[in-house]
């Protein structure tokens, strides 16, 4: 017979007493793997809605994006690059720029790497006449709008072009035209104009902007650079500022200026800040709602800890002491038992692990119990179950935490009884005859 | 013959706090020979108990010396005399001391725990032991479920299982009837006559025995042969 075979025998024979000792155990372990997986089903849960949160503010922010997108077209461009030579006073009094620029300028940009802008549109400008209506318009002759090239989110998939441009080329054969010149000729889109000689199908009417844009005519720079002459010039690059911060308004000029030399740049600074105060106010109102969640989650999160902390201690302290009453018991109970097992030559060291390996049976067994007891407790009073993570908040290094926990925990506490035991005269426990 | 079991001038005093010294045994000189059958008598308390415990190294003495089989058995270290124990002596208790949740085999099999030797010659020998003590029909029982003179019988089977060279009885008949006892008795005295050593304490002065002592305040004297 071997001592492990003595002590499952008389577990079967004390079930009692045993299933005593089990379920303070069980309550000890249950107790601290509970809060640990309520801590930690708390914490996922943070995660997940902060996760969501964010989720939320990134689709918010591209939403106000593309309402500042559709906004800014119809504010029109923040920014206005021109040749250096550029007079801004002329600009003013002859309605055009008279300085011209090489068209692969805005390539230049595009491919320059630039930070601070993220929409580029070329322009061939000229205020002429109309001659066949007699009438002063401004002409805008342009490619469409050029892509920052590096900015890939904005490109389609072969990385050539803008997936949602603010200002799409003007197809072949068509014009656009402003409001007041649509109104004054009775044009509407589908209706067919002369101009300079060529047909052209009226592609758009423009919204009334009261601005000089109610009597510009779009067309093709192509076609801009036939009739006026300017092969491979434009006069104007349009871009859309995206500068979040407003405090970083003038760093443009140095980031253009840096890959074209010869330019100026003019920022409508109002534009500019409008848009970025707005993008800020609601993104800060965003963060401020996600950094309050997490505020409050934290504040749950450490007087949950808190009380883990106290709670847990007391429990394990309570159940050792149980545990150390119980063994003690169960020494006193065995007294005849253990002196005759002295008696017939069985070690100390024998009987000590006797009652020892009882302890850490039980808190073995006892672990066991604790632990998926108090890991179903925990996921269940974290809400787990609501995001069917109840299994998966079973995990080998809580079980191997609990075990330690609860085979340290009887341990101590048989240590004594058990020493007892094996120190116990035999002939006190004899002499009872 | 073979002295197995000799003590030497071996005295024991009980000092209780706050009361009388008792001198259970005093200058004790007592020797035991392989195939003898000797009688402690005495009234309750007069010191065979502590004789015996003395005599089996499960309570040292104040002086003197404990020989078994030339082995001063308080001279060796506690976990060496356990193993003596097991090797040498066999116990039978008038409690009986059977442990309650094994049953009738594995009590006699008990001593196993203190052995290394091989298990199933034990077991052998326990169920051999168990059918000449006649509760073969009980192996598989507890020990409740036995009458006294069953589980008394269980208790020397448990003592002799080992083949010890000495047998120290505490008044192994104190809860027995006369039949039961009668029974005990002859399974001591059978096993004296195999070349064992018994040594039995008892306050019945009616029990024959190869030599009968009596001890009276501390002092063992002749009192049969």
């Amino acid at each position: 017979m071997k001592p492990w075979q003595l002590i499952q025998k008389e577990i079967c024979y004390r079930k009692t007493g045993f299933g005593i000792g089990l379920l303070c155990v069980a309550i000890a372990i249950a107790s601290l793997t509970g809060a640990l997986t309520l801590l930690r089903v708390y914490e996922t849960r943070t995660s997940e809605i902060l996760e969501e949160r964010e989720r939320e503010t990134r689709a918010e922010m591209d939403r106000l994006e593309n309402d500042y997108r559709r906004i800014m077209r119809d504010l029109g461009h923040n920014v206005m690059i021109l040749h250096e030579d550029q007079s801004r006073s002329a600009l003013r009094t002859v309605g055009h720029p008279d300085t011209f620029m090489p068209a692969d300028y805005v390539y230049q940009l595009g491919h320059g790497g630039i930070e601070t802008l993220n929409h580029l549109l070329p322009v061939l400008q000229q205020r002429v006449t109309w001659p066949e209506q007699e009438m002063d318009v401004i002409l805008m002759g342009t490619p469409g709008q050029v892509p920052v090239f590096h900015l890939t989110r904005f490109l389609t998939e072969d990385g050539e072009s803008y997936r949602n441009p603010i200002f799409r080329a003007i197809p072949e054969g068509k014009i656009e035209i402003g409001h007041a010149i649509a109104t004054d000729l009775g044009l509407r889109p589908g209706d067919t104009i002369t101009l300079m000689g060529e047909s052209f199908e009226v592609h758009r009417v423009n919204r009334a902007q009261g601005s000089e844009e109610d009597i510009m005519l779009w067309c093709n720079l192509d076609v801009a650079q036939r009739w006026l002459d300017r092969e491979d010039q434009i006069n104007i690059i349009f871009a859309l500022e995206c500068i979040c911060d407003i405090e970083g308004l003038g760093a443009i000029t140095d980031e253009i200026s840096a890959i074209l030399p010869d330019v100026q740049v003019l920022e409508f600074s109002s534009r500019v800040i409008a848009r970025g105060e707005a993008r800020q106010r609601a993104e800060q109102e965003s963060r401020r709602a996600i950094a309050a969640e997490l505020a409050h989650r934290t504040q749950m999160s450490d007087e949950l800890r808190g009380f883990a902390t106290i709670l847990v201690p007391v429990v394990l302290a309570a159940s050792g002491l149980w545990i150390f009453f119980l063994i003690l018991g169960n020494v006193r109970e065995r007294e005849s038992e253990i002196g005759i097992l002295r008696a017939i030559g069985v070690k100390e060291s024998v009987i000590a692990g006797i009652f020892l390996g009882k302890a850490i049976g039980m808190g073995l067994v006892g672990a066991l119990i604790g632990y998926v007891a108090g890991v179903l407790a925990g996921a269940l009073g974290g809400g787990g179950v609501a995001h069917g993570s109840v299994w998966g908040q079973f995990n080998l290094t809580l079980l191997a935490v609990a075990l330690l926990v609860a085979v340290v925990l009887c341990a101590a506490a048989g240590w004594v009884p058990a020493m007892l035991a094996a120190q116990r005269d035999p002939a006190d426990m004899l002499r009872g005859d | 013959m073979t002295e197995i079991l000799k003590l030497e001038r071996v005295s024991k005093t009980y000092r209780p706090p706050g009361r009388s010294a008792v001198a259970a045994l005093d200058q004790i000189e007592l020797s035991v020979a392989a195939g003898t059958f000797k009688v402690v008598c005495g009234h309750s308390g007069s010191g065979k108990s502590t004789l015996l415990l003395s005599a089996g190294g499960l309570q040292k003495p104040d002086a003197g010396h404990v020989l078994v089989k030339g082995t001063d058995v308080y001279r060796l270290s506690s976990e060496k005399r356990a193993r003596f124990r097991a090797e040498t002596m066999g116990y039978v208790f008038q409690q009986f001391h059977l442990i309650p949740y094994l049953n009738i085999l594995e009590n006699v099999m008990a001593p196993s725990l203190a052995l290394t030797g091989d298990v199933a010659q034990l077991e052998q020998r326990a169920r051999a032991m168990i059918k000449q003590f006649g509760v073969e029909q009980r192996l598989d029982h507890p020990p409740s479920e036995l009458s006294i003179g069953e589980r008394q019988r269980v208790a020397l089977a448990r003592a002799l299982v080992n083949e010890p060279a000495l047998l120290l009885a505490d008044e192994p008949t104190g809860n027995l009837d006369e039949r039961n006892s009668e029974i005990v008795i002859q399974h001591l005295r059978d096993f004296a006559s195999r070349g064992g050593a018994v040594l039995m304490a008892t306050h019945d002065m009616r029990i024959e025995a190869d030599e009968k002592l009596l001890l009276e305040n501390g002092r063992l004297e002749l009192f049969a042969k």
